[in-house]
Protein backbone atom coordinates (compact mmCIF):
# COMPACT_ATOMS: atom_id res chain seq x y z
CA UNK A 1 0.00 0.00 0.00
CA UNK A 2 1.41 3.42 -0.98
CA UNK A 3 1.20 5.95 1.47
CA UNK A 4 -1.19 8.39 1.31
CA UNK A 5 -0.86 11.79 0.10
CA UNK A 6 -0.20 15.28 2.17
CA UNK A 7 -3.75 16.29 0.64
CA UNK A 8 -5.91 12.52 1.26
CA UNK A 9 -4.31 13.07 4.82
CA UNK A 10 -5.83 16.76 4.94
CA UNK A 11 -9.04 14.91 4.11
CA UNK A 12 -9.25 12.09 6.20
CA UNK A 13 -8.50 14.54 9.14
CA UNK A 14 -11.25 16.84 8.08
CA UNK A 15 -13.73 13.95 8.16
CA UNK A 16 -12.76 13.58 12.20
CA UNK A 17 -9.64 11.46 11.97
CA UNK A 18 -6.86 13.01 14.24
CA UNK A 19 -4.32 10.10 13.34
CA UNK A 20 -3.57 11.76 9.97
CA UNK A 21 -3.07 15.11 11.08
CA UNK A 22 -0.26 12.97 13.68
CA UNK A 23 0.98 11.58 10.28
CA UNK A 24 1.28 15.55 8.30
CA UNK A 25 3.38 16.58 11.50
CA UNK A 26 6.05 13.73 11.07
CA UNK A 27 6.46 14.57 7.79
CA UNK A 28 7.23 18.47 8.63
CA UNK A 29 8.17 19.07 11.38
CA UNK A 30 11.44 19.38 10.70
CA UNK A 31 11.20 21.72 8.11
CA UNK A 32 8.97 24.22 10.26
CA UNK A 33 11.04 23.74 13.44
CA UNK A 34 14.77 25.07 11.51
CA UNK A 35 12.95 27.62 9.62
CA UNK A 36 11.23 29.10 12.56
CA UNK A 37 14.46 28.38 14.29
CA UNK A 38 16.69 30.16 12.00
CA UNK A 39 14.12 32.82 12.43
CA UNK A 40 14.04 33.37 16.40
CA UNK A 41 17.67 31.70 17.08
CA UNK A 42 16.31 30.03 20.32
CA UNK A 43 15.78 26.24 20.83
CA UNK A 44 13.00 26.87 23.32
CA UNK A 45 10.89 30.04 21.53
CA UNK A 46 11.43 27.27 18.21
CA UNK A 47 9.50 24.87 19.52
CA UNK A 48 7.03 26.72 21.45
CA UNK A 49 6.46 28.94 17.76
CA UNK A 50 6.80 25.26 15.84
CA UNK A 51 3.81 23.88 17.80
CA UNK A 52 1.39 27.00 17.57
CA UNK A 53 2.22 26.87 13.95
CA UNK A 54 0.85 23.36 14.05
CA UNK A 55 -2.24 24.13 16.04
CA UNK A 56 -2.88 26.50 13.28
CA UNK A 57 -2.58 24.92 10.72
CA UNK A 58 -5.10 22.16 12.33
CA UNK A 59 -7.50 24.91 12.86
CA UNK A 60 -7.38 26.17 8.98
CA UNK A 61 -7.37 22.67 7.31
CA UNK A 62 -10.37 23.30 5.85
CA UNK A 63 -8.93 26.51 4.05
CA UNK A 64 -6.03 24.97 2.79
CA UNK A 65 -6.66 24.17 -1.30
CA UNK A 66 -4.40 22.10 -3.53
CA UNK A 67 -3.18 24.78 -5.70
CA UNK A 68 -0.17 25.18 -3.88
CA UNK A 69 1.68 22.04 -2.14
CA UNK A 70 0.95 21.92 1.12
CA UNK A 71 5.02 22.30 2.86
CA UNK A 72 4.46 25.77 0.59
CA UNK A 73 1.41 26.24 2.75
CA UNK A 74 2.73 25.51 5.83
CA UNK A 75 5.96 27.55 5.75
CA UNK A 76 4.21 30.46 4.72
CA UNK A 77 1.62 30.06 8.01
CA UNK A 78 5.13 29.67 9.80
CA UNK A 79 6.96 32.58 8.71
CA UNK A 80 3.77 34.56 9.48
CA UNK A 81 3.47 33.19 12.53
CA UNK A 82 6.78 34.35 13.50
CA UNK A 83 6.67 37.55 12.03
CA UNK A 84 3.22 38.03 14.12
CA UNK A 85 4.76 36.86 17.13
CA UNK A 86 7.93 38.94 16.64
CA UNK A 87 5.46 42.23 16.07
CA UNK A 88 3.87 41.27 19.36
CA UNK A 89 7.12 40.96 21.10
CA UNK A 90 8.41 44.22 19.47
CA UNK A 91 12.08 43.37 20.59
CA UNK A 92 13.88 40.37 19.67
CA UNK A 93 16.49 38.82 22.38
CA UNK A 94 18.92 36.34 20.76
CA UNK A 95 20.90 33.69 23.08
CA UNK A 96 23.35 32.45 20.61
CA UNK A 97 24.71 29.85 23.03
CA UNK A 98 21.18 28.05 22.42
CA UNK A 99 22.59 26.81 18.93
CA UNK A 100 25.38 24.44 19.15
CA UNK A 101 27.36 23.17 16.02
CA UNK A 102 29.48 19.97 15.96
CA UNK A 103 33.07 20.49 15.39
CA UNK A 104 35.46 18.76 13.30
CA UNK A 105 37.35 16.32 15.31
CA UNK A 106 40.85 16.92 13.63
CA UNK A 107 41.13 20.68 14.45
CA UNK A 108 43.32 21.43 17.22
CA UNK A 109 41.41 23.09 19.74
CA UNK A 110 42.54 26.69 19.15
CA UNK A 111 41.43 25.90 15.18
CA UNK A 112 38.12 24.87 16.69
CA UNK A 113 37.63 28.15 18.85
CA UNK A 114 38.11 30.30 15.57
CA UNK A 115 36.23 28.12 13.71
CA UNK A 116 33.32 28.04 16.29
CA UNK A 117 33.34 31.54 16.60
CA UNK A 118 33.21 32.36 12.96
CA UNK A 119 30.56 30.14 12.67
CA UNK A 120 28.37 32.07 15.37
CA UNK A 121 29.41 35.15 13.58
CA UNK A 122 27.97 34.28 10.17
CA UNK A 123 25.06 32.57 11.81
CA UNK A 124 24.77 35.88 14.01
CA UNK A 125 24.91 38.29 10.67
CA UNK A 126 21.95 36.08 9.34
CA UNK A 127 19.92 36.28 12.30
CA UNK A 128 20.68 40.12 11.20
CA UNK A 129 19.47 40.69 8.34
CA UNK A 130 16.02 41.70 7.74
CA UNK A 131 13.39 39.00 7.64
CA UNK A 132 12.46 40.27 3.98
CA UNK A 133 16.38 38.97 3.12
CA UNK A 134 16.77 36.23 5.72
CA UNK A 135 13.57 34.30 4.86
CA UNK A 136 14.35 33.63 1.26
CA UNK A 137 17.94 33.24 2.01
CA UNK A 138 16.91 30.46 4.53
CA UNK A 139 14.50 28.76 2.64
CA UNK A 140 16.51 28.71 -0.32
CA UNK A 141 20.26 27.82 0.73
CA UNK A 142 19.26 25.67 3.80
CA UNK A 143 15.87 24.28 2.90
CA UNK A 144 17.15 24.08 -0.55
CA UNK A 145 13.86 25.31 -1.95
CA UNK A 146 13.16 26.38 -6.02
CA UNK A 147 12.74 30.02 -6.64
CA UNK A 148 9.28 29.35 -7.43
CA UNK A 149 8.39 28.03 -4.11
CA UNK A 150 9.39 30.54 -2.14
CA UNK A 151 7.69 33.02 -4.67
CA UNK A 152 4.61 31.13 -3.73
CA UNK A 153 5.54 31.08 0.17
CA UNK A 154 5.58 34.57 0.38
CA UNK A 155 3.66 36.07 -2.24
CA UNK A 156 5.89 37.99 -4.04
CA UNK A 157 6.93 37.80 -8.23
CA UNK A 158 10.11 35.65 -8.87
CA UNK A 159 11.85 38.63 -9.75
CA UNK A 160 11.30 40.05 -6.26
CA UNK A 161 12.38 36.92 -4.92
CA UNK A 162 15.65 36.49 -6.91
CA UNK A 163 16.00 40.45 -6.40
CA UNK A 164 15.81 40.12 -2.58
CA UNK A 165 18.29 36.85 -2.25
CA UNK A 166 20.96 38.11 -4.52
CA UNK A 167 20.69 40.83 -1.86
CA UNK A 168 20.61 39.33 1.18
CA UNK A 169 23.99 37.61 -0.58
CA UNK A 170 25.34 41.05 -0.93
CA UNK A 171 24.21 42.11 2.61
CA UNK A 172 26.26 39.18 4.07
CA UNK A 173 29.42 39.62 1.98
CA UNK A 174 29.13 43.28 3.03
CA UNK A 175 29.01 42.32 7.32
CA UNK A 176 31.55 39.55 6.56
CA UNK A 177 33.88 42.00 5.19
CA UNK A 178 33.44 44.62 7.84
CA UNK A 179 34.33 41.89 10.14
CA UNK A 180 37.58 41.01 8.51
CA UNK A 181 38.25 44.45 8.40
CA UNK A 182 37.78 45.21 11.97
CA UNK A 183 40.04 41.89 12.73
CA UNK A 184 42.61 42.86 10.96
CA UNK A 185 42.41 46.33 12.20
CA UNK A 186 42.68 45.06 15.93
CA UNK A 187 45.52 42.51 14.49
CA UNK A 188 47.44 45.98 13.73
CA UNK A 189 47.49 47.44 16.64
CA UNK B 1 31.24 47.16 -16.09
CA UNK B 2 33.80 43.98 -15.90
CA UNK B 3 32.75 43.65 -12.25
CA UNK B 4 29.26 44.55 -12.70
CA UNK B 5 28.96 41.38 -15.21
CA UNK B 6 31.27 39.56 -12.33
CA UNK B 7 28.97 40.11 -9.64
CA UNK B 8 26.14 38.41 -11.66
CA UNK B 9 28.23 35.58 -12.66
CA UNK B 10 28.88 35.34 -8.89
CA UNK B 11 24.75 34.87 -8.29
CA UNK B 12 24.82 32.33 -11.09
CA UNK B 13 27.81 30.24 -9.33
CA UNK B 14 26.00 30.15 -6.08
CA UNK B 15 22.50 29.45 -7.81
CA UNK B 16 24.55 26.44 -9.34
CA UNK B 17 24.10 27.53 -13.10
CA UNK B 18 26.93 28.73 -14.15
CA UNK B 19 27.86 27.80 -17.25
CA UNK B 20 31.68 26.70 -18.30
CA UNK B 21 32.30 29.64 -20.56
CA UNK B 22 31.13 31.95 -18.08
CA UNK B 23 33.00 29.85 -15.40
CA UNK B 24 36.21 30.24 -17.23
CA UNK B 25 35.70 34.46 -18.15
CA UNK B 26 34.90 34.81 -14.26
CA UNK B 27 38.12 32.51 -13.13
CA UNK B 28 40.32 35.15 -15.86
CA UNK B 29 38.71 38.20 -14.12
CA UNK B 30 39.08 37.04 -10.64
CA UNK B 31 42.94 36.71 -11.22
CA UNK B 32 43.04 40.47 -12.18
CA UNK B 33 40.48 42.22 -10.01
CA UNK B 34 41.39 42.19 -6.50
CA UNK B 35 37.93 43.68 -5.24
CA UNK B 36 36.24 40.86 -7.07
CA UNK B 37 38.54 38.11 -6.17
CA UNK B 38 37.81 38.86 -2.43
CA UNK B 39 34.37 39.36 -3.27
CA UNK B 40 34.43 35.92 -4.31
CA UNK B 41 35.85 34.23 -1.87
CA UNK B 42 33.70 35.85 1.17
CA UNK B 43 30.85 34.17 -1.12
CA UNK B 44 32.43 31.17 -1.04
CA UNK B 45 33.16 31.07 2.77
CA UNK B 46 29.01 32.14 2.86
CA UNK B 47 28.06 29.55 0.67
CA UNK B 48 30.38 26.73 2.75
CA UNK B 49 28.88 27.82 5.81
CA UNK B 50 25.57 27.16 4.13
CA UNK B 51 26.45 23.76 3.35
CA UNK B 52 27.44 22.93 6.78
CA UNK B 53 24.85 24.79 8.53
CA UNK B 54 23.43 21.46 10.77
CA UNK B 55 19.38 20.88 9.64
CA UNK B 56 17.58 21.45 12.75
CA UNK B 57 15.43 18.25 13.86
CA UNK B 58 12.16 19.19 15.96
CA UNK B 59 12.64 17.66 19.68
CA UNK B 60 12.00 14.47 20.26
CA UNK B 61 8.43 14.33 21.49
CA UNK B 62 6.95 17.30 19.38
CA UNK B 63 4.69 15.30 17.81
CA UNK B 64 2.94 13.89 21.14
CA UNK B 65 3.02 17.53 22.28
CA UNK B 66 1.22 18.97 19.40
CA UNK B 67 -1.08 15.98 19.43
CA UNK B 68 -1.91 16.37 23.31
CA UNK B 69 -2.73 20.19 22.33
CA UNK B 70 -4.95 19.18 19.61
CA UNK B 71 -6.86 16.72 21.21
CA UNK B 72 -8.43 19.32 23.55
CA UNK B 73 -9.87 21.30 19.86
CA UNK B 74 -13.10 20.12 18.42
CA UNK B 75 -13.11 18.46 15.81
CA UNK B 76 -11.23 20.78 12.60
CA UNK B 77 -13.86 22.54 10.40
CA UNK B 78 -15.59 20.85 8.00
CA UNK B 79 -18.16 21.81 4.97
CA UNK B 80 -20.95 21.12 7.70
CA UNK B 81 -19.87 23.76 9.25
CA UNK B 82 -20.64 26.61 6.64
CA UNK B 83 -24.43 25.31 6.29
CA UNK B 84 -24.72 25.48 10.58
CA UNK B 85 -22.55 29.45 9.96
CA UNK B 86 -25.48 29.58 7.45
CA UNK B 87 -28.69 28.64 9.82
CA UNK B 88 -26.48 30.66 12.58
CA UNK B 89 -27.11 33.79 10.29
CA UNK B 90 -30.76 33.14 9.03
CA UNK B 91 -31.42 32.60 13.22
CA UNK B 92 -29.53 35.67 13.78
CA UNK B 93 -31.17 38.07 11.37
CA UNK B 94 -34.54 36.50 12.89
CA UNK B 95 -34.00 37.22 15.96
CA UNK B 96 -32.94 40.64 15.69
CA UNK B 97 -36.01 41.58 13.40
CA UNK B 98 -37.85 39.85 16.38
CA UNK B 99 -36.33 42.37 19.03
CA UNK B 100 -36.73 45.15 16.90
CA UNK B 101 -40.33 44.52 16.44
CA UNK B 102 -41.16 43.76 20.49
CA UNK B 103 -39.35 47.07 21.25
CA UNK B 104 -41.64 48.53 18.69
CA UNK B 105 -44.34 47.15 19.84
CA UNK B 106 -44.01 48.48 23.44
CA UNK B 107 -43.06 51.81 22.53
CA UNK B 108 -46.16 51.64 20.06
CA UNK B 109 -48.18 54.81 21.79
CA UNK B 110 -45.21 57.19 22.38
CA UNK B 111 -44.02 56.55 18.61
CA UNK B 112 -48.15 57.23 17.74
CA UNK B 113 -48.34 60.18 20.13
CA UNK B 114 -44.89 61.34 18.48
CA UNK B 115 -46.26 61.14 14.92
CA UNK B 116 -49.26 62.52 15.92
CA UNK B 117 -48.08 65.85 17.31
CA UNK B 118 -46.25 67.05 13.99
CA UNK B 119 -48.84 67.59 12.08
CA UNK B 120 -46.76 70.18 10.31
CA UNK B 121 -45.29 67.19 8.80
CA UNK B 122 -47.95 65.71 7.09
CA UNK B 123 -46.79 62.48 9.33
CA UNK B 124 -51.07 62.58 10.63
CA UNK B 125 -52.00 59.55 8.21
CA UNK B 126 -48.64 57.54 8.78
CA UNK B 127 -49.76 57.76 12.58
CA UNK B 128 -53.17 56.77 12.14
CA UNK B 129 -52.23 53.81 9.62
CA UNK B 130 -49.16 52.75 12.78
CA UNK B 131 -52.20 52.65 15.38
CA UNK B 132 -54.28 50.75 13.21
CA UNK B 133 -52.15 48.22 12.51
CA UNK B 134 -50.90 48.41 15.95
CA UNK B 135 -54.18 47.39 17.32
CA UNK B 136 -54.07 44.41 14.83
CA UNK B 137 -50.77 43.37 15.90
CA UNK B 138 -51.99 43.49 19.56
CA UNK B 139 -55.28 41.48 18.95
CA UNK B 140 -53.20 38.75 17.09
CA UNK B 141 -50.79 38.80 19.87
CA UNK B 142 -53.17 38.53 22.79
CA UNK B 143 -54.68 35.38 20.65
CA UNK B 144 -51.50 33.99 20.56
CA UNK B 145 -50.68 34.31 24.31
CA UNK B 146 -54.03 33.13 25.45
CA UNK B 147 -53.70 30.32 22.96
CA UNK B 148 -50.17 29.56 24.11
CA UNK B 149 -50.79 29.57 28.09
CA UNK B 150 -53.47 27.25 27.36
CA UNK B 151 -51.06 24.52 25.61
CA UNK B 152 -48.68 25.26 28.33
CA UNK B 153 -51.66 24.21 30.80
CA UNK B 154 -52.22 21.33 29.38
CA UNK B 155 -48.58 20.37 28.78
CA UNK B 156 -47.89 21.21 33.01
CA UNK B 157 -51.32 18.77 33.40
CA UNK B 158 -49.76 15.90 31.08
CA UNK B 159 -46.58 16.25 33.12
CA UNK B 160 -47.79 16.15 36.35
CA UNK B 161 -48.81 12.41 36.70
CA UNK B 162 -46.53 9.69 37.03
CA UNK B 163 -45.08 10.37 33.07
CA UNK B 164 -42.98 13.10 34.51
CA UNK B 165 -40.66 10.56 36.52
CA UNK B 166 -40.53 8.45 33.73
CA UNK B 167 -39.79 10.74 31.19
CA UNK B 168 -36.57 12.12 33.53
CA UNK B 169 -35.65 8.37 33.47
CA UNK B 170 -35.31 8.28 29.55
CA UNK B 171 -33.55 11.69 29.71
CA UNK B 172 -31.25 10.51 32.08
CA UNK B 173 -30.39 7.40 29.99
CA UNK B 174 -30.20 9.34 27.04
CA UNK B 175 -27.50 11.58 28.57
CA UNK B 176 -25.32 8.61 29.91
CA UNK B 177 -25.59 7.07 26.29
CA UNK B 178 -24.05 10.23 24.92
CA UNK B 179 -21.29 10.43 27.69
CA UNK B 180 -20.44 7.04 27.22
CA UNK B 181 -20.58 6.95 23.61
CA UNK B 182 -18.08 10.44 23.78
CA UNK B 183 -15.46 8.67 25.91
CA UNK B 184 -15.26 5.63 23.28
CA UNK B 185 -14.57 8.04 20.49
CA UNK B 186 -12.08 10.10 22.91
CA UNK B 187 -10.46 6.53 23.46
CA UNK B 188 -10.26 5.16 20.40
CA UNK B 189 -8.63 8.47 19.12
CA UNK B 190 -5.69 8.08 21.35
ZN1 LIG C 1 36.21 43.04 -10.76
Amino acid sequence: MSPLTDYELIQSCLQGNQDSFAELIARYKNLVYSVILRMVNDREEANDLAQDVFLKLYKNLDKYYPDYKFSTWTIRIATNHVIDYRRRKKQETVSMEEVEYELGTDDSPENAYIRQEQKQELNQMLVDLPDMYKIPIVLYHEQDLSYQEIADIIHEPLSKVKNRIFRGRRMLKESLLNLRKKEQAGYGV
Amino acid sequence: MECEKAGGYMMKYMDGVLAEPEALWLNKHILQCEHCKEDFFLYDHIMEHFAKMPLCDAPANFEERVMARIRLLPAPAALTDSLERAFCGIWGVFFVLMALGLLLGMSKDAVIAWLSERAGLALAPLAALMASASDDVTRVSNLFLMNMSQFLTRIWQFFSGLQVILLIAMGLLILVQIVLYKKDKVDTAK
